[in-house]
């Protein structure tokens, strides 16, 4: 996923979006990325963070003030605007993660593990706004919750030691996948 | 000074001086005092300083420039260079009170370092806080992230270094000023420093300490930020700096080391030193010859365009790996 977000440069083998190299300005503005791990100021407030993401991502002010407003009110943070990420649980500062990945509209939405540490009622909320930008877009997910992607993902990939074991979509006669899941990660 | 003792009655002795002539010591005391510290500048001989006239004072500040020029390990040509410089100052000296300027260089060493320290603490964590908080991940793959964003701190970086050293200045300056007046700003740089054989006025010189100042602001600014992403820990980056200011402030190259003392001389956390406004050791550059003022802040910049390019083949060329 480091790969395609062009900040890990891969051994061998190149990435291109619709012809553009992952090093070039144009592809990063067509990308929105979650970090498994991810990083924010703690004295900034939720908003300032928006605001200062979108600055990097090419919006103007005004763009930026409008988005930021829409997307702390998507991920259920209107009344943290501007509370301090500090203040924040660790819930809301996934919420605020997922926000500012949508923040330039992309069209390559890689998205690491962005369910991790919130409610189930949330998790539900995210897979649904997932799915819906995964109709025009392109979105790249990765979670150890099977239940998520079942009912979201067009196509499957999984992994064991950096290798894939299983590509496409998820066939029926396959049986359930979590329980197929389990059983390629039992064998160890 | 005329004393007048009388015996009271009761035994009591009473003294009355007469302090017209008393104040007429003190006047002679406070005119002569600058003109004695001046004397005192050139020479620390006290005899010399009270019997001296005139042609003996410029005859021993003559003597002293050249036991100091000798002293440096000057060639003949960087003679016959100040040889023509010293000849072109007016003489005789028309003496003007120059120590509200004259003090800018005097502290102008403790600003440089309070700047430097200023800058390690203030822009140490640019770069650095970015790894540390993990928030490099978002911004590298942002469209802006790269080279936009790279240049965009560097230049933030910079104003707030050239105004922080314009701020410590000006303050000083401020209190200088009020302190001791603003005269002197058109006199001849010897009235300050008499051993110095430039022939510029005190103001021109403290414009020259301004701008020079302003320039070790945009290398240590640069510096100190490249050192933030290459580092990429706020405290080692403050350790720098301050390690090479203190080694700067214990050690110090005899000028019989001519080449390795002169390139000494020249490091930033040095230059300001008031004794450089004497130090006649000069540059050849293309047969031209430049005194230190001339060749650091050149070099200086230099330096400061090599290390942004350096930071940004650093940050460009960073990966984030597994966390």
């Amino acid at each position: 996923m480091r790969i395609i977000c062009g900040v890990l440069k891969p051994d061998s083998g190149t990435v291109t979006f619709d012809g553009l190299g992952i090093s070039s300005a144009d592809y990063r503005a067509k990308l929105g990325y979650l970090p498994q791990d991810f990083g924010y100021y703690p004295d900034f407030t939720g908003m300032d963070f928006l605001l200062y993401m979108a600055v990097l991502k090419g919006l103007t002010k005004t763009q930026a003030k409008n988005k930021a407003i829409e997307l702390l009110e998507l991920v259920s943070l209107k009344e943290e605007t501007n509370k301090k990420i500090k203040t924040y649980s660790g819930g809301m500062k996934q919420r605020l993660g997922i926000a500012q990945a949508l923040l330039n509209d992309p069209q390559v939405l890689i998205l690491d593990e962005p369910t991790a540490g919130l409610d189930p009622k949330e998790r539900v909320r995210f897979r649904n706004i997932i799915a819906e930008i995964g109709k025009e877009n392109i979105v790249v997910l990765s979670t150890h919750i099977v239940s998520d992607i079942e009912h979201i993902a067009d196509n499957i990939l999984m992994m064991k030691d950096g290798r894939l074991i299983y590509q496409g979509k998820w066939q029926e006669h396959l049986g359930n996948l979590e329980d197929f899941y389990i059983k390629q990660f039992e064998e160890d | 000074m005329q004393n007048n003792n009388s015996i009271l009655s009761d035994g009591d002795v009473s003294i009355s001086i007469d302090m017209s002539q008393e104040d007429e010591a003190d006047k002679g005391i406070t005119e002569y005092a600058p003109i004695y510290s001046y004397v005192q500048e050139i020479t620390s001989n006290y005899d010399l300083t009270l019997e001296t006239d005139s042609n003996g004072l410029y005859n021993e500040r003559e003597k002293v420039i050249l036991q100091n020029r000798a002293d440096q390990m000057l060639t003949e040509k960087e003679m016959d260079y100040w040889k023509e410089k010293g000849s072109q100052i007016e003489t005789p000296f028309t003496y003007e009170i120059t120590e509200g300027w004259k003090n800018l260089w005097i502290y102008a060493c403790t600003v440089n370092d309070m700047v430097l320290l200023m800058l390690a603490i203030c822009l140490s964590s640019v770069f650095s806080t970015e790894h540390l908080r993990k928030t490099d991940a978002i911004i590298l793959c942002s469209q802006y992230g790269k080279k936009h964003l790279y240049l965009a701190k560097i230049l933030a970086g910079v104003t707030f270094g050239t105004v922080v050293s314009l701020l410590f200045l000006g303050i000083t300056a401020i209190f200088s000023v009020l302190a001791y007046g603003a005269d002197g700003f058109g006199a001849a740089l010897q009235l300050a420093f008499p051993l110095s054989t430039w022939n510029i006025t005190v103001g021109e010189s403290v414009l020259v300490l301004l701008l020079v100042l302003l320039i070790i602001s945009v290398l240590y600014s640069v510096a100190i930020m490249v050192l933030s992403e290459i580092l990429k820990n706020s405290v080692a980056v403050m350790a720098v700096p301050v390690g090479i200011m203190v080694l700067t402030m214990m050690i110090d190259i005899p000028y019989q080391f001519r080449t390795a003392s002169q390139i000494y001389d020249l490091l930033p956390t040095n230059l300001l030193f008031t004794s450089e406004l004497w130090d006649d050791r000069l540059f050849s550059f293309f047969g031209k010859y430049l005194i230190n003022y001339q060749i650091a802040p050149a070099i200086y910049l230099l330096v400061s365009v090599a290390l942004f390019f350096i930071g940004k083949k650093a940050y460009l060329k960073y990966q984030i790996g597994a966390r």
